[in-house]
């Protein structure tokens, strides 16, 4: 009995947990959990995705944008639908290299067109105040974006702390968690627009749109995509429209009578079918890559603008540690060279011999420091015994023994010599000549 | 290199300082240098050493003589 007490008041206080976590959700919190789940993405890309949505909530109801965006993760599959990683590489690809002032111009990306297009519904549902042409133009300002973007994670570390502070204390204006009122009927009564969602179905459904949102990311996934495309095939588009068409009906009306949706929201019907990817032909990304380094082989190297150096740092210098290749300058021109065997026939001939004797000639002054070494570690050592074998008087012990310190320290510093010229002297040598030889006997051009 | 160079330096610099404080201590306190010598002549017989290499400078026939006679 009392188990089953305890069991019922866990999942009272799991409720009222849920309750309020729904509550917490205000426009930072949405923007942070977005640009988790946005890192699929070039940096760039998430930069000025994360600075779009955040306009959305310029001038507008806070409650009602969230309301009408939903959750996070919601808004992330659109976006990862919409987002192209092999197309994006290219373009920032050729944006690092070509430095193209006109790169801003360039026909906006797809995921950019889906955000505008959820900016627009919201402006004819009159959830966002419309914004004129000038303000728009800021809108579509990349600068603006990315300087609001790079504001917004500046605070990203307050915002965590925020984050958790919210998870400790309730928000500012939080609803009484004794609230008979159902969520649904509340959301009526506060905002006249429709609504798409829940704010419940945030948490409820979590856990399918989670994993619904991780099966999409991985659009660069081959056989991800193959699978898709295949369940795609079998289904066909025309039922899947219409059954997402009468669920979204269905949930319309179930959330108009004001009575609680008995199944969770899925998000993946109300978005409809999946709209197949345009594919990019490996051919063409070859073609397009051996085009562009020709092109960059040819002109002289442009020094990137002050906002691509800080916006591909931290990238740039990630790959560079990932690349070991990248390290060795030697190595490169080694396996790039083509290698002349009779050059190497020939420098070996002469360099082998002259090694040799470089090799002896240094032997002599090693050798002659090791015999210094062990003349002078002998004699400390015998004058040692003989300090406290021989002499009587204690002074005399005590200038043996210094004597003795003397000449161990002699003894260290000669064979210290003795392996510096075995390491660095002859070790170096040989060194040298096969640096030499790599240099001499490759040749720059095509490998062979 | 540099680090072993630095190390072993440091470490021949503490030997050569703790000798000279010794020999200068044993100096302060009544040491001997004539009498050291002698013990340690009739240890290793350093003086017969010295005269027979004086005698093979002067005449260098004469270390089959010697040789011998250490021998």
């Amino acid at each position: 009995m009392l188990d089953l007490c305890s069991k019922n008041l866990y999942n009272v206080y799991n409720c009222a947990d849920q309750i309020c976590e729904v509550i917490e959700i205000n426009k930072r919190k949405f923007l942070t959990e977005l640009g988790k789940l946005l890192t699929f993405m070039y940096e760039e890309d998430r930069l000025r995705a994360l600075a779009m949505y955040e306009r959305m909530f310029d001038g507008a109801d806070e409650t009602a944008v969230l309301q009408y965006l939903g959750s996070p993760t919601k808004q992330a599959v659109m976006v990862a639908r919409a987002y192209n990683a092999k197309e994006r590489k290219l373009a920032v690809t050729s944006q690092i290299g070509e430095n193209d002032a006109d790169v801003s111009q360039d026909e906006d990306p797809e995921f950019f067109r889906v955000i505008q297009d959820i900016r627009e519904e919201a402006i004819q549902r009159g959830i966002m105040p419309d914004i004129s042409d000038e303000q728009s133009s800021v809108f579509d300002d990349e600068t603006d974006e990315a300087d609001t973007a790079e504001a917004l994670f500046e605070e990203d570390s307050s915002i965590e702390a925020d984050n958790l502070t919210e998870e400790i204390m309730p928000d500012e204006t939080p609803l009484p968690e004794s609230d008979p009122v159902p969520v649904a009927e509340k959301d009526e009564h506060t905002s006249a627009e429709p609504v798409f969602e829940d704010l419940t179905d945030f948490e409820i459904d979590l856990p399918d749109e989670v994993t619904a949102f991780m099966a999409e990311s991985e659009i660069y996934s081959e056989p991800v995509q193959q699978a898709e495309n295949t369940e795609r095939s079998e289904e066909p588009a025309a039922a899947g429209s219409e059954e997402a068409a009468s669920d979204a009906d269905e949930s319309a009306a179930v959330t108009e009578a004001g009575e609680e949706p008995q199944e969770p929201y899925n998000y993946m019907l109300d978005l409809g079918p999946i709209p197949e990817e345009p594919r990019v032909d490996a051919t063409e990304i070859d073609e397009y890559m051996a085009a562009f380094r020709e092109k960059d082989e040819n002109e002289e190297p442009v020094q990137p603008s002050p906002e691509q150096t800080t916006l591909f740092e931290p990238e740039t210098q990630a790959v560079e540690k990932a690349l070991p290749w990248k390290d060795d300058s030697e190595e490169e021109n080694r396996s790039s060279g083509r290698l002349v065997v009779p050059i190497m026939i020939l420098y070996l001939l002469v360099a082998v011999p002259l090694t040799t004797i470089a090799v002896l000639v240094l032997l002599v002054p090693t050798l002659i420091f090791l015999g210094l070494a062990a003349a002078s570690g002998i004699a400390a050592f015998r004058i040692a015994m003989l300090a406290f074998n021989s002499f009587a008087v204690f002074a005399d012990i005590i200038v043996v023994l210094g004597a003795a310190l003397l000449l161990t320290a002699l003894t260290i510093f000669f064979f210290w010599i003795f392996i510096w010229f075995i390491g660095g002297g002859i070790a170096g040598a040989i060194n040298l000549a096969i640096q030499i030889g790599s240099k001499v006997c490759y040749r720059e051009g095509k490998k062979a | 290199m540099r680090k072993g160079w630095s190390f072993v330096m440091i470490i021949v610099v503490v030997f050569v300082i703790l000798g000279a404080v010794c020999m200068g201590v044993g100096l302060l306190t009544g040491a001997d240098f004539k009498r050291i010598f002698e013990v340690v002549d009739h240890e290793y017989a350093v003086t017969d050493m010295i005269t027979a290499i004086r005698m093979i400078i002067q005449n260098p026939e004469s270390i089959q003589t010697i040789l011998q006679n250490v021998l």
